[in-house]
């Protein structure tokens, strides 16, 4: 299966447009993510969510770990699945998964630096609670998580893919860009890539550089 | 005195830069008082499996157990572990 790509970020309803138009599988739509620079409150989630589309998918990207607020975005937006960024426990992912069931895809971030996974020891649990996907991503600390540009060491990518065994449910994100995601698709059958700043041109979506990720899943 | 003095110790030097811990009570809510955050929660878990040797049930893992010494008090010793 060709891996899925997923644009974060998005903000306006021509990125909306032109991403299902380049056959991007997800767009992410941030919302409870304090100072986050593409931060929506929940009206504007709403409107990018419910924009027709033909192939495109919204994932909520939260660090909320309030489940009023995450409910109530679930509910009023039209999102396919919902991305945890933050320290998120196993108990919230499981209280997502009985709330929503399987019709809400659950994406746990897990948070890599200087090649350690701080959640290696919780990837099962979260599994186990109902994580369907798990996002590999790098951060710096606490006031830099998610969007750092920053690259997971690909051998820090081999060695955990290979330890588990699981890449058919692994995204990675973290610095990604065109040539790193086509070497990692041919050792490795990933579910996909988390995208945020190789899509990007001073800081827009740039359909060029949108258009050449898709193209290289495709090779 | 509380029941884990290894605890206690943990997060004075893990969490609380001054190293004071007079104000860290037993029942002293460490999640909403700010002593620590999310990330801390996760590094709090890592501490009691470890030191415990236990492993804790995905919906064991949440933060009415390990809100305060007193919470994962009872976390352990709901393991048969005694404390005392």
């Amino acid at each position: 299966m060709q891996p899925k790509i997923k644009i974060c970020g998005i903000k306006t309803v021509e990125e909306v447009t032109l991403l299902d138009d380049l056959d991007v599988s997800y767009a992410g739509v941030w919302h409870g993510v304090p100072q986050g620079k593409h931060n929506l409150d929940i009206n504007q989630l709403v409107t990018l969510s419910t924009q027709p589309t033909r192939h495109l998918k919204f994932i909520l990207v939260t660090m909320q770990h309030d489940m009023k607020l995450i409910a109530n975005a679930v509910e009023k937006g039209c999102i396919e699945g919902i991305q945890l960024h933050g320290f998120h426990l196993p108990s919230l992912v499981g209280k997502i998964k009985s709330t929503f069931g399987e019709a809400l895809k659950i994406y746990k971030v897990v948070h890599v630096k200087e090649s350690k996974c701080v959640e290696d020891d919780l990837i099962d649990r979260y599994l186990d609670s109902g994580a369907d996907v798990i996002i590999l991503d790098s951060y710096q600390d606490t006031q830099n998580i998610g969007s750092t540009g920053i690259s997971i060491e690909p051998e820090f990518v081999d060695d955990f893919l290979q330890k588990r065994n699981m890449a058919e449910k692994v995204m990675l994100a973290g610095g990604m860009e065109a040539h790193s995601m086509q070497r990692m698709v041919k050792k490795h059958p990933l579910y996909g890539f988390d995208i945020d700043s190789a899509a990007r041109e001073n800081g827009l979506i740039d359909a060029n550089k949108v258009r050449e990720l898709v193209s290289f899943m495709g090779e | 005195m509380s029941k884990l003095p290894d605890l206690k110790q943990y997060i004075t030097e893990e969490f609380i830069p001054d190293g004071n811990n007079d104000h860290l009570a037993d029942d002293l809510d460490l999640i909403a008082s700010g002593v620590i955050d999310s990330l801390g929660v996760l590094k709090l878990v890592a501490f009691i499996e470890n030191t415990y040797d236990i492993t804790l049930e995905p919906e064991e893992i949440d933060p009415e157990n390990l809100k305060s010494i007193d919470a994962v008090s009872k976390l352990v010793e709901s393991r048969g572990i005694s404390l005392a």
